[in-house]
């Protein structure tokens, strides 16, 4: 029962909290008609008095005034000072509308009553007093001095009846103020004798109420609360007490046939419910046993029978040991006594594995779930549902090692395999992608390539991922990628990955780094092209040669001949051009390695220094060669003149890159460390002639050893070209390159000889090349 | 003065138009009404002209019953014994309302008596402006001291007087007028005297001769205004005639040529007007019933005999339309005039709305003789 369902209990706190209540209610309408009755009178009444006071005191001097001024006109008089007098007179009598009759009118409409009656009566006295001095002022205007002074005398005696008047009006003031302030203390005292009396009757009510509902409504509805709770837990069998005819009586009564009505009801449901269970039980393909506390069998369903191959006839009664492998058997009954001592079950409630045993004594992996039977709070027996998984057990296995060989494909691919979801969070990469940005794999999971990969790189890669989202289905991308180890160029295939109805849920990325292969494409493309131009330049220079030479020959022994001057002119010029096309034939035979050459051994540092004189005559003021030549680097086999050649090209090309501001070219030589693949296997010394100047374009350097390639004004394009040629001739290769730091380097690797070629004494070699490097093919 | 005839005539013929409205309006009230009671302060003529319509009242729809009280006077307590008659008018079973007092101070006094019990008071003649301070259950009857003294005022501007002298008594009412008029009077108009004196002033000539002659050293007055008690008018008038043959009296409401007045008038000839609040040729009604009256008492009548029984009317009226509660009578006059028609009664229409005025009139005196028509 959950706390807001537990019922209202009229308890003898609340009915304290009640009686409390009412408590409070009756002191605050105390507090009320103190604060809003008595208070005002008692106000009323002190303001009252001091309005009083204070007119009673105007009135008194006001008829002291008067008796004053009759005493100053008196004495006035008595001196025979009969304007004096007049003036006194005149005075006290003052303007009209100051005597008490007119101020004092409204006064009494609010005065007590005795004093009412006073104050007109003092009212009529002063009026009186007014009058007589009146009498008096006019006899003294009359020139009658001696009737004004009997006058006066008796004037006298009206102020001081005058007195008497307002004294008896503060009497009657005063005794009213007296009895309205008795009357509010009477008024005060009975209000409080009525309260308290109330307060002694209410809590007599109260109390006598408390007993009559604790009595008559409390304890009846307690019962009724308690058997309805009891209801409420499943108590079919409370019953009240009915014992009163009156409503609460007839509710027990209805309780009592509800209670017994609902137990029919529940048994019929029982039965019917216990043959819908026994249906169900036989219907089932799992196994379902239900054992007693003690572990004797007492349910053997046809599922259990299927599975074990146990008759219900035969295992009902019977334990489980049977079913129970051997080595299992005293776990399982450790198990069952400890239970019976400790109530302590760990298996209930709860999905297990066990090795399980068949009658034919096979054995297979059952799933067990045991849960108890209940029955008025307490196990009564248990009910074990098992099932053989072997087979799904069998199936998952083989998913987990289907999973993990794929994962190790995955990992052990060359290629780079990412999977993202629709936030382009990856949530799987391979070893291979961790290794080229640096990060380990499980750190890579939930985040993007933004957080990873330089902006250029992850704006491609999202991209990508967007367009195949978009389009859901695989497409190939080119993409070049600035990793760790720089820019690369990758081939991936990146495809949708569509969940059961066909909608997106990520993507897949298959990515093949051809930096490398497409580089060495390039290469080989370039060598070829190289290769063709060769050749084709070398067929039509050993053709074009002969021809050059018959010119030549025939020019020159027609020379001999005695011939006009304008004829041996124009055979001079037909001899010089065919001379320079006897160079050009030359030069073109060299980068066809078709030059006829005379290669020797020598010292490759020798040659160079050999070189140095030509080198610098040919040099500019501004430029600054520096040599360094390795001792260690060895004898190589190369035709000197060809070799000049080589390097004196090289040298006016770094001189013409460095321009007219100049700068430094470094030659220097030494044993190759590592040697381009198109070379043969071997051991090389490396010749580089570097300058600090510009560096190559970009552009020209994949075509810088095409004949006929030229970038300056008036080249013929043949010198690095011829180069190319000589090196090649001589068994090794030429690069160019740009250096990171600036500057362009050009590298020619030249074959070493093995040190059983080296001639004693460091002497060259006399041996002659072979065909093959003499050319003329 | 001329003499009424003294016929008898039956007491609801007296009432008149009073019983019968009342009858009509109210035919139709509660069956077994109690007695309603009202209580007149008058003079024991009052009561003999009551009783002889006594049976009529009590036959009325609402039974109505007056008791007359006088509570006489205590020239040592004067207003000692108003109280103590007040104190037992309010005692009264079946009380309704009251009709009186004698004049504005006995009213002040003993207004709040009635005030405190809750019982109406209809004030016939009284003229104090303070009586309006006593709450919202007096029911007056008669304009104030502030208008009579603004009709004063016109009445000697209409006179063409240049100059003026005042005689009052010392009391509510003397003052009242005279300063009512003295705030109304034009400024040409010269005040050569204000003669204030005693309400304990009696015998004439002794008594007033001195102030005359007194005031009269002020100048001879064009016209004398009165607000004085008839007898002391009287004597004032006697006095001053004496000395000033030209002169002419202005006399304000209480001023009517009653015996006291004619003993100390006797054989003076003089100018008489005095203020009336209603006149016989304005209230035709006025003459048959004052023959009834006298025919009644003996002869007897004073110029406010009108408006206490107008008083007595509308509180009869009042009971018969609402009943016998003090609480219903007061609600029921408040709204004369505004929830209800304006009363007829022998001095004409009476009503309580805010804005209702009741007439002045003057009559001019024939000193030594009676009353005239009005001017």
């Amino acid at each position: 029962m959950n706390p807001g369902d537990r019922p209202a209990r009229l308890s003898l706190r609340r009915l304290l909290a009640l009686a409390m209540g009412g408590v409070a209610i009756y002191v605050l309408a105390l507090s009320t008609t103190v604060a809003f009755v008595f208070l005002p009178r008692i106000t009323t009444l002190r303001a009252d008095t001091e309005d009083l006071i204070a007119e009673l005191d105007g009135y008194a001097t006001e008829s002291e005034r008067l008796d004053a001024a009759v005493e100053l006109a008196r004495g006035a008089l008595e001196e025979g000072d009969l304007e004096g007098a007049k003036s006194a007179l005149e005075d006290a009598r003052g303007a009209p509308g100051s005597s008490l009759s007119a101020t004092g009118a409204r006064a009494m409409a609010g005065a007590p009553l005795e004093m009412r009656s006073a104050l007109a009566n003092a009212a009529e006295g002063e009026s009186s007093l007014r009058d007589r001095m009146g009498e008096a002022l006019a006899y003294l205007e009359l020139g009658d001095p001696e009737r004004a002074r009997r006058t006066l005398e008796a004037t006298h005696l009206l102020a001081q009846d005058l007195v008497g008047e307002l004294a008896r009006a503060q009497g009657a003031g005063l005794r009213d103020v007296q009895r309205r302030g008795i009357a509010l203390e009477e008024a005060v005292s009975e209000a409080s004798r009525v309260f308290l009396l109330g307060a002694a009757a209410g809590l007599l009510f109260v109390a006598l109420l408390a007993f009559l509902v604790h009595r008559r409504l409390y304890i009846p509805l307690r019962a009724l609360d308690v058997g309805m709770r009891a209801l409420g837990e499943g108590d079919l069998t409370v019953q009240l007490e009915v014992g009163r005819a009156d409503e609460l009586g007839r509710l027990a009564a209805l309780f009592n046939r509800t209670t017994q009505v609902l137990k029919a009801r529940d048994m019929e449901r029982r039965t019917e419910r216990k043959e819908v269970t026994r249906r169900i039980l036989d219907s089932a393909l799992d196994a379902v046993i239900t054992i007693e506390p003690g572990g004797a069998v007492t349910g053997w369903n046809p599922g259990a029978e299927a599975i074990f191959g146990w008759s219900d006839a035969e295992m009902l009664g019977a334990t489980l040991e049977r079913i129970i492998p051997e080595e299992h058997r005293d776990e399982h009954l450790r198990g069952l006594r400890k239970y019976r001592f400790t109530v302590d079950a760990p298996m209930l409630n709860r999905r297990l594995e066990l090795p399980a045993l068949r009658k034919d004594g096979t054995r297979f992996t059952a799933e067990l779930s045991v849960v108890p039977i209940v029955e008025e709070g307490r196990k009564v027996a248990y009910t074990a549902f098992l099932r053989d998984v072997t087979e799904q057990r069998r199936a998952e296995e083989a998913v987990r090692k289907s999973e993990e060989l794929l994962r190790a494909i995955i990992d052990n691919s060359s290629a780079v395999i990412t999977m993202k979801d629709l936030d382009l969070r990856y949530r799987m990469v391979n070893r291979r992608w961790a290794e080229i940005f640096g990060v380990d794999p499980v750190d890579a999971l939930g985040r993007t390539v933004a957080d990873m990969a330089a902006a250029e790189t992850a704006e491609e890669a999202m991209r990508h991922d967007l367009e195949v989202l978009a389009a859901r289905q695989a497409i190939q991308f080119e993409e070049y990628p600035l990793t760790p180890t720089g820019r690369r160029h990758y081939v991936s295939i990146r495809f949708p990955l569509l969940d059961d109805a066909g909608e997106p849920r990520g993507v897949a990325s298959i990515a093949t780094d051809v930096t490398e292969s497409v580089e060495l494409e390039e290469q080989v493309r370039r060598s070829q092209r190289l290769e063709a131009v060769g050749r084709l330049a070398g067929g039509i220079a050993h053709d074009f040669n002969n021809l050059v030479t018959i010119i030549l020959g025939q020019t020159q022994l027609t020379l001999e001949v005695d011939a006009p001057q304008e004829v041996i002119e124009g055979l001079k010029e037909i001899e010089k051009a065919a001379e320079r096309a006897g160079v050009l034939t030359s030069q073109l035979l060299a980068f066809a390695r078709k030059q006829i050459i005379a290669p020797e051994q020598v010292d490759l540092n020798d040659l160079v220094r050999e070189n140095l004189g030509m080198v610098h005559r040919v040099m500019e003021a501004t430029v600054t060669v520096h040599v360094d030549l390795s001792p260690t680097v060895g004898t190589v086999n190369v035709d000197r003149g060809h070799f000049s050649q080589v390097m004196l090209n090289l040298i006016i090309n770094s001189r013409d890159a460095l321009g007219a501001a100049g700068g430094n070219i470094f030659i220097r030589t030494g044993p190759a460390d590592a040697v381009p693949e198109e070379l043969a296997a071997g051991t090389y010394a490396l010749l580089t002639v570097e300058d600090d100047g510009p560096g190559i374009p970009d552009e020209v350097l994949p075509r810088i050893f095409e004949p006929f390639f030229t970038t300056k004004r008036g080249g013929t394009g043949l010198g690095l070209s011829t180069c190319h040629g000589i090196v090649n001739q001589a068994g090794g290769t030429i690069q160019a390159a740009n250096d990171p730091e600036g500057g362009a380097r050009f590298s020619v690797w030249l074959p070493l000889l093995a040190d059983e070629e080296q001639p004693i004494d460091g002497r060259p070699d006399e041996r002659r090349p072979d065909d093959g490097h003499a050319g003329g093919r | 003065m001329r003499r009424r005839s003294r016929r008898r005539p039956s007491a609801l013929w007296r009432l008149g138009p009073l019983v019968l409205a009342v009858g009509a309006t109210v035919a139709a009230c509660d069956p077994t009404p109690d007695v309603a009671v009202i209580a007149l302060h008058g003079v024991p003529p009052d009561a003999a002209y009551l009783a002889t319509i006594a049976d009529s009242l009590e036959a009325l729809p609402h039974p109505v019953r007056v008791e007359v009280f006088n509570p006489g006077l205590d020239p040592l307590d004067t207003y000692g014994s108003a109280l103590r008659a007040a104190e037992g008018v309010v005692a009264l079973e079946g009380l309704v309302g009251v009709v009186g007092h004698r004049d504005s101070r006995s009213t002040l006094v003993v207004g709040p008596i009635y005030r405190d019990a809750g019982i109406p008071l209809v004030v016939p003649n009284a003229t104090s402006t303070a009586i309006a301070d006593l709450g919202p259950g007096v029911f007056r009857l008669v304009p104030d001291d502030r208008e009579q003294g603004a009709f004063l005022a016109s009445a000697i501007t209409e006179m063409g007087a240049g100059t003026l002298m005042i005689f009052h008594v010392g009391d509510e009412y003397g003052v009242g007028i005279r300063d009512g008029l003295l705030a109304a009077l034009p400024p040409e108009v010269d005040v050569l005297k204000v003669v204030e004196y005693g309400t304990r002033r009696f015998g004439c000539p002794q008594a007033f001769q001195p102030l005359v002659d007194a005031a009269l050293l002020a100048g001879a007055p064009d016209v004398v205004v009165l607000a004085s008690r008839p007898p002391d008018a009287g004597c004032i008038i006697r006095l001053v005639q004496e000395k000033v043959p030209t002169v002419r009296f202005l006399g304000a409401d209480g001023v009517e040529p009653n015996p006291g007045f004619r003993n100390n008038t006797a054989g003076v000839t003089a100018e008489l007007r005095t203020v009336r609040f209603w006149a016989d040729a304005a209230n035709p009604r006025i003459p048959s019933f004052r023959a009834g009256f006298e025919s009644a008492t003996g002869g007897w009548w004073d110029d406010g005999v009108p408006l206490r029984i107008d008083g007595i009317g509308i509180l009869t009226e009042a009971v018969n339309a609402v009943g016998s509660d003090p609480d219903d009578v007061r609600g029921w006059l408040a709204g004369l005039g505004t929830r209800h028609p304006a009363y007829q009664g022998l001095t004409g229409p009476i009503s309580f709305a805010g804005d209702a005025t009741r007439p002045l009139y003057l009559v001019e005196i024939r000193v030594g003789g009676g009353a005239e028509e009005p001017e």
